[in-house]
């Protein structure tokens, strides 16, 4: 006997009308969610995973309707239902958490308030009952100190508690399905662990159906019981997670979990990239929408669309499935040609190894800090905000340092003070031997020329109103290389470099997707040849199909140019696979450095092993298995850090010394970490048996550094 | 004036854009969109088309419509409009009405359009230099506009009029003075956000001096606030020389203006004499309204990157 399902969707389109035609956001989708399990939606930006969730809720933007299909929420057609009847079912029966907390809870009131008020609209109870039952909430989403928490305004609260606000407020009159729309995505991963571990708890004590929107493959891999892929507005495979993960048949998820860097079967390889874009949905190609970026599309793909296989438990849309005979032998045929590499085998790596070349780029006892101050006129200064405290570390020319960390680690301003954005409060920055605080006129300009940023943003890093061309010849303009014609020329050999076409010149920024965007970022990065780019986090807003192509167009760069890089990234995934040395930072302080499948696979520091077990990994058969040390708590405040090691208010190990005496960084088999007690290197063995032996070995003062 | 690229909002990180498509020409094509959104704006379209016309009365009128505007004729004065070919009649001097129009939008429109084009760009590059300097600079740039903005319009006017002999260019000159205020802030506004940004800090990093950034990044990002603004300060501008004129400190006769025109024909309010009040009164509040219509029209065009999806 099937089970009846909680919200059926069947056939919906939707559409955005523009002010020329319309985006058909969701397009014939179809989907069956049952009550009491997870169901993720996983899909790139623009795929309508969004538009889903909004034509369920029935508020889409401006200009957006549904305009075919039903949504049934428990039999009853929630399309047709007039504003009264709609408003019950929003929030009633469906609770629905935003992305980003900060901007959907209203500043100006209480967040106790703004719980009850949901239950006063869905319930006929008085308001004393309804703060009652909003304190009950408040403490069922693990809100620390729930009752005096009531009063207090949204912006007193962190991320992570703000969107436990959230949850609390679509929770408040007890609906049976929850629509949380990329509920993580504005967090830092250990806090995302928190909260999608409390979803998983809510869905399991409540016993309500949650739908997660994600574009994180391994957020859907820890919690869904089944996914459903989408693409271009409609579902392209949907199955129970393990299938889904383990033997994907649409040929675009597989791509997309090929393209994962934790994927690769070494670091530094090529990742599989799917070349192109998704289409144009005002204009919907007439076949498969994955075709145009398909290796196994045919004619027949082109021609018409296929429908999602009806019947079995595992659905998917496509002519040639992963796996079938047909589809392997298109494969085979269809199969592109690997990049050629222009220089063979990694040259650098070879030599780093052989004789360790001079460093590059040396940091000594960096310490940064930034005044805190008060008043609108007079700036009193009220206090310091230790961004960068006593970090040294060092990078050999050609090779790639991986700085990790949660956002205010204080990892981007590192970036800053390596390219001279910000000045250093103590310590030394030299590069090539030369130090950089002594960056003013002729020599400054030439040593500006060695290092370049990337930015994170690939929207806000190029100025909306120059031409291309003329963004990527900013730098030479500005050092004054060369004449104009030899600046234009050396633009269209660095466009060429970077893979665009040489028509991008003469184009607005606007023009190009995030990933273009990137490569114009990149280009002009290149363009005084500089011997160290400092990226920021240069990969963290593109999709991942589009990621593992600017991942993979860094590192051929670097082989051919000799570049060093410093790449800034809260994904230990990425930085893993283009780093040879991982730094970890916490809090300002650089907790560990070693070298990245070291780091990655045997962490010496807690903090280092939290942050990778909070890291969802998009394989279920390990997300089940992991064995967890997860981390607690928020963030402490930089303005007022923990005494002695600053992560001690969060870790699980920590003693009294912890709180006493600053740890000064080790070294540990190679690597340097800074902890009283350090995580054992014994691979294989379980974590718990190595933690508590180095915990009783160094009970004394000195941490000695206990290996195999 | 530019019409620059929109750009979308930088909340979204991968709109399902055409990859490339339309290469040629995309410009252009940008430049075509912008002036489509102001041409959607009726108001703003009739506004542009209306001024056009006042522009060519006032200038190609003359032309066709020949009239003694140096010598009075104390023979013909206060005439009715259709005696002796004064379409409008004559004023008290004996003008010919119709002629004194259009010199007297001449004069109105220059200067209009001479003050609010040297209040806009001192106001502009003030402003952003004040706002990407920051600290005490700004303070003390800042301070010194609100100074003088605290001080009566009116007041001021009068002072700098008393002093200076009222010619064209010094009456742009003084009312440039007293309004790059209102557009240095707003500019310094918009250079406080901009001068955060990852484009701004892109720049830094190139190496590129302080003046070049303002001048290459800053200003050309605030053109949308900027170019609006300039249409809202022509009327302000063609309002207060006629408040100057009206109250007796404008262009020395045989000059005149439309609030010159005004003032002369309150003496005759009275008299039934409407002709002498009416044309000049209706085109300043005409031209007034269609500068601030085109300003909105322009605003419309600058923001559509905000609603181009």
């Amino acid at each position: 006997m099937t089970v009846q399902p909680l919200l059926r969707v069947d056939d919906l389109h939707t559409e955005i009308r523009l002010r020329h035609g319309s985006v058909k956001a969701v397009d014939g989708l179809s989907l069956d969610i049952l009550p009491g399990e997870t169901l993720g939606v996983v899909g790139e930006s623009g795929s309508g995973k969004t538009m889903l969730g909004l034509s369920i809720m029935r508020l889409l933007p401006p200009g957006g309707r549904i305009t075919g299909g039903r949504i049934l929420l428990d039999d009853e057609d929630v399309v047709g239902l007039p504003d009264k009847q709609m408003r019950r079912v929003r929030g009633g029966k469906i609770g629905y958490v935003f992305q980003d907390p900060m901007t959907s809870l209203n500043p100006t009131v209480p967040i106790g308030e703004q719980i009850a008020e949901s239950v006063l609209l869905h319930q006929d109870v008085s308001k004393a009952d309804a703060r009652i039952r909003a304190l009950e909430v408040l403490e069922q989403v693990g809100m620390p100190h729930a009752g005096e928490r009531m009063s207090n305004y949204p912006h007193q609260l962190s991320g992570g508690l703000r969107q436990r606000v959230m949850i609390a407020v679509a929770l408040a009159a007890d609906p049976k399905l929850l629509i949380a729309d990329e509920p993580t995505t504005a967090l830092d991963v250990t806090i995302q662990e928190q909260i999608l571990q409390l979803l998983d708890e809510l869905r399991q004590s409540l016993g309500m159906a949650i739908l997660l929107i994600t574009h994180d493959l391994g957020v859907i891999a820890s919690r869904a019981n089944r996914v459903a892929v989408m693409y271009a507005g409609r579902v392209v495979e949907e199955c129970d997670t393990a299938s889904v993960f383990g033997n994907p048949r649409h040929p675009y998820t597989e791509a997309l979990l090929a393209a994962l860097p934790e994927s690769a079967a070494a670091a530094h390889e090529t990742l599989y990239s799917i070349p192109g874009l998704p289409p144009d949905l005002t204009d919907p190609p007439v076949g498969c929408r994955f075709a145009p970026r398909c290796r196994y599309a045919t004619d027949e793909c082109r021609a018409s669309y296929p429908e999602l296989t009806a019947g079995s438990k595992h659905r998917f849309a496509c002519f040639h499935p992963t796996g079938s005979a047909a589809g392997e032998a298109m494969f085979t045929k269809a199969t592109p040609v690997p990049i050629e590499l222009l220089t063979t085998a990694p040259v650098q790596r070879a030599t780093a190894e052989a004789t360790p070349p001079k460093p590059l780029l040396q940091l000594s006892r960096l310490v940064k800090d930034f005044d805190v101050t008060s008043g609108a006129l007079l700036q009193r200064r009220t206090g310091k905000l230790s961004a960068v405290s006593d970090v040294s570390f060092e990078l050999a020319a050609g090779s790639t340092f991986g700085l990790v960390g949660e956002s205010g680690c204080g990892k981007s301003t590192i970036g800053r003070l390596i390219v001279g954005l910000e000045h250093p409060t103590s310590g030394t920055i030299t590069i090539d031997g030369r130090d950089t605080s002594r960056l003013h006129g002729r020599t400054g300009r030439d040593l500006r020329t060695m290092m370049q940023l990337m930015f994170q943003d690939p929207y806000a890093s190029l100025d909306p109103r120059m031409t291309v061309g003329a963004i990527v010849r900013e730098p030479l303009a500005i050092q004054r290389v060369g004449s104009k014609r030899d600046q234009q020329q050396q633009v269209l050999k660095l466009l060429d470099e970077v893979g665009l076409p040489r028509t991008a010149a003469d184009r607005y920024p606007h023009e190009f997707s995030g990933g273009q965007r990137q490569r114009v970022g990149l280009a002009r990065a290149l363009a005084v040849s500089p011997k160290l780019v400092v990226a920021d986090e240069p990969v963290s807003a593109l999709d991942v199909s589009v990621q593992a192509q600017v991942l993979n167009l860094m590192v051929d760069l670097q082989k051919e140019h000799g570049l060093s890089y410093i790449f800034i990234s809260h994904d230990l995934g990425v930085v893993r696979h283009v780093s040879d040395t991982i730094g970890v930072m916490y809090l300002g302080k650089l907790v560990e450095v070693g070298p990245a499948d070291d780091v990655y696979r045997a962490p010496l520091h807690p903090y280092t092993k939290g942050l990778l077990d909070a890291i969802p990994i998009a394989d279920p058969s390990v997300e089940a298995t992991k064995d967890r040390l997860p981390i607690h708590g928020e963030l402490p405040s930089a303005i007022h850090p923990p005494t002695g090691c600053r992560f001690r208010t969060r870790c699980p190990l920590a003693q009294d010394i912890c709180a006493d005496q600053e740890p000064l960084p080790v070294s540990v088999s190679g690597r340097l970490v800074a902890c009283h007690f350090p995580l054992k290197v014994t691979p294989g063995a379980p974590c718990a048996d190595a933690i508590t032996e180095s915990a009783t070995d160094v009970l004394g003062n000195k941490p000695s550094p206990t290996t195999e | 004036m530019t019409l620059g690229p929109s750009r979308p909002s930088p909340a979204e990180p991968e709109p399902p854009g055409p990859e490339l498509a339309g290469a040629p020409g995309a410009d252009g094509a940008h430049r075509w969109r912008a002036l489509r959104v102001f041409a959607e704006n009726r108001l703003a379209l009739v506004s542009a088309i209306f001024l056009i016309a006042v522009a060519a009365f006032c200038y190609l009128g003359p032309l066709l419509h020949h009239t003694d505007q140096i010598h009075t004729n104390l023979g013909t004065v206060n005439a009715p409009p259709g005696t002796q070919g004064h379409l409008l009649g004559t004023d008290d001097q004996g003008y010919d009405e119709l002629g004194r129009l259009m010199i007297g939008g001449q004069t109105s429109l220059e200067v209009g359009v001479g003050a609010a084009l040297l209040a806009t760009a001192a106001g502009a590059v003030i402003g952003a230099f004040s706002g990407f300097f920051g600290g005490w600079l700004d303070g003390i740039v800042m301070r010194c506009v609100d100074g003088l903005l605290a001080i009566p319009t009116v007041f001021l006017l009068l002072l700098l009029a008393a002093i200076v002999t009222p010619t064209k260019l010094s009456l742009i000159v003084i009312i440039a003075l007293i309004s790059w205020l209102v557009t240095a802030r707003l500019v310094r506004g918009e250079a406080l956000t901009l001068r955060t940004r990852d484009f701004v800090s892109a720049a830094r990093v190139m190496g590129s001096s302080t003046p070049r950034t303002v001048l290459r990044h800053i200003v050309p990002n605030s053109l949308s606030v900027i170019v609006v603004n300039a249409t809202f300060q022509v009327a302000d501008a063609i309002l207060v020389l006629a408040t100057l004129s009206f109250l007796g400190l404008g262009l020395p006769a045989p000059q005149t203006d439309l609030g010159g025109m005004l003032n002369n024909g309150m003496t005759y309010v009275y008299n039934g004499t409407w002709w002498v009040i009416w044309p000049a009164g209706v085109l300043i509040i005409a031209i007034v309204v269609a500068f601030n219509f085109i300003g909105d029209g322009l605003r419309d065009a600058f923001e559509v990157r905000l609603q181009r999806r």
